[in-house]
């Protein structure tokens, strides 16, 4: 029996189906003439007479290659991208692009949630990150933040002073005996939290400040924008120039970046150290 | 008025006529053509699976693969509620058709 499938397949080559589609008419096609090459054999025609005449039909002028041309939808061939490896990668990838699109575009609902996916992921993540980058791994903005070390009291056993925060609070004389005997640094300074008052009058303004000993500046390696910083020349009992040191963004925000910032007095005054340091 | 249209009607009925009742293949219809017009009307395998497949995407068949016990798998085409309202459309307008070539030139189908 005459091989229908291979010359009907050879023939639709040229219409670039799909490859369902073309297995489809084939199989469809290859059983009409099936069907008519038996029916010709049953009213007595030989075999090769019956094999001729039914493939007659399905050849003569091409008709039904040209009338599927007119129903049938090829496959849009992509262009062919020549030039150097690079060249043709990109052009692979805009072809995977496009066909990435198109998929997109034919299924909104999927769309919808890979991108809401897609959306909450990243979002989530870059929060996560930017607080660890805030906590853990933005280094401070000081001259060596590498070499930095918190001193702690580590046998607490008689000891006096405020130990009711995480950084234990000692008297103003052992902090001065653990900056003058202290062998392991190359700087040392103590520092103590205070929220102060800044309002002239009216509604309270509450500024969390720290004390800070007169070296701590020198030892962190920071340099002012405007005025000076304390030096440990200032860190005396009874200071009599008690003044402070405020952050940039505090200078921009309150002060507008003024100048005179300089010369700004606040109602409640900073005044000296009242005899406690704090290891640091 | 019925020229281009009529032509192009008139194997379209053909076939939506033939598979109004039950399902057929495609093989079934052009021999269906054959022996009921007695050989006048043919439809050679070229023709008739175009105009199949452009019925189809039109709507108004629906082909579905059978595979029945001891037969080749194939493919059958069954009317669809909008080819039947086209094929009653169809058949009136031929029916209009007869009608004044009748009146006209005395052609009396029987």
């Amino acid at each position: 029996m005459p091989d229908w499938k291979a010359e009907i397949r050879k023939r639709l080559a040229g219409l670039n189906l799909s490859a369902t589609r073309e297995i489809e008419i084939i199989e469809e096609v290859s059983d009409h003439i099936e069907g008519r090459y038996e029916d010709l054999l049953a009213s007595g025609m030989s075999e090769d007479d019956a094999s001729r005449c039914a493939l007659a039909d399905f050849i003569e002028n091409d008709m039904l290659i040209q009338g599927l041309l007119q129903v049938e939808r090829p496959i849009r061939q992509e262009p062919l991208v020549s030039g150097s490896g690079k060249t043709q990668m990109l052009g692979q990838l805009l072809q995977d692009l496009r066909f990435g699109a198109r998929v997109l575009v034919k299924n909104p609902g999927f769309t919808l949630i890979a991108v809401l996916s897609l959306v909450l992921g990243i979002g989530a993540n870059t929060a996560i990150f930017q607080l660890l980058d805030a906590v853990r791994m933005k280094a401070l903005p000081v001259k060596a933040p590498q070499e930095l070390a918190e001193i702690r009291i580590q046998d607490m056993h008689g000891a006096r002073g405020n130990f009711s925060t995480n950084y234990n609070a000692v008297t103003f004389p052992i902090w001065e005996q653990i900056r003058d005997r202290q062998q392991g640094f190359s700087g040392i300074f103590a520092w103590a939290t205070r929220d102060y008052n800044l309002a002239q009058g009216g509604e309270v303004l509450l500024a969390k400040t720290l004390w800070m000993s007169g070296d701590a500046f020198n030892v962190l390696g920071v340099q002012p924008i405007l005025g000076r910083m304390f030096t440990a020349a200032d860190d005396q009992r009874g200071c009599s120039t008690p003044g402070a040191v405020i952050s940039h963004s505090f200078w921009q925000r309150e002060y507008g970046g003024e100048a005179g910032v300089r010369d700004h007095t606040w109602a409640e005054s900073f005044g000296a150290a009242d005899g406690k340091g704090r290891g640091a | 008025m019925l020229g281009t249209e009529v032509k192009r009607g008139s194997t379209e009925m053909l076939i939506l006529a033939l598979v109004e009742d039950r399902p057929r293949h495609g093989y079934e219809i052009a021999k269906l053509i054959d022996q009921r017009s007695d050989g006048v009307l043919q439809f050679h395998v070229a023709s008739l699976y175009p105009l199949l497949y452009r019925l189809e995407k039109r709507g108004l068949i629906a082909g579905k693969w059978v595979e029945k016990a001891g037969e080749r798998r194939r493919r059958f085409y069954k009317l669809t509620a909008e080819g039947k309202t086209v094929l009653a459309e169809q058949r009136q307008t031929w029916k209009e058709f007869f009608a004044a070539l009748d009146r006209v030139a005395g052609i009396n189908p029987v």
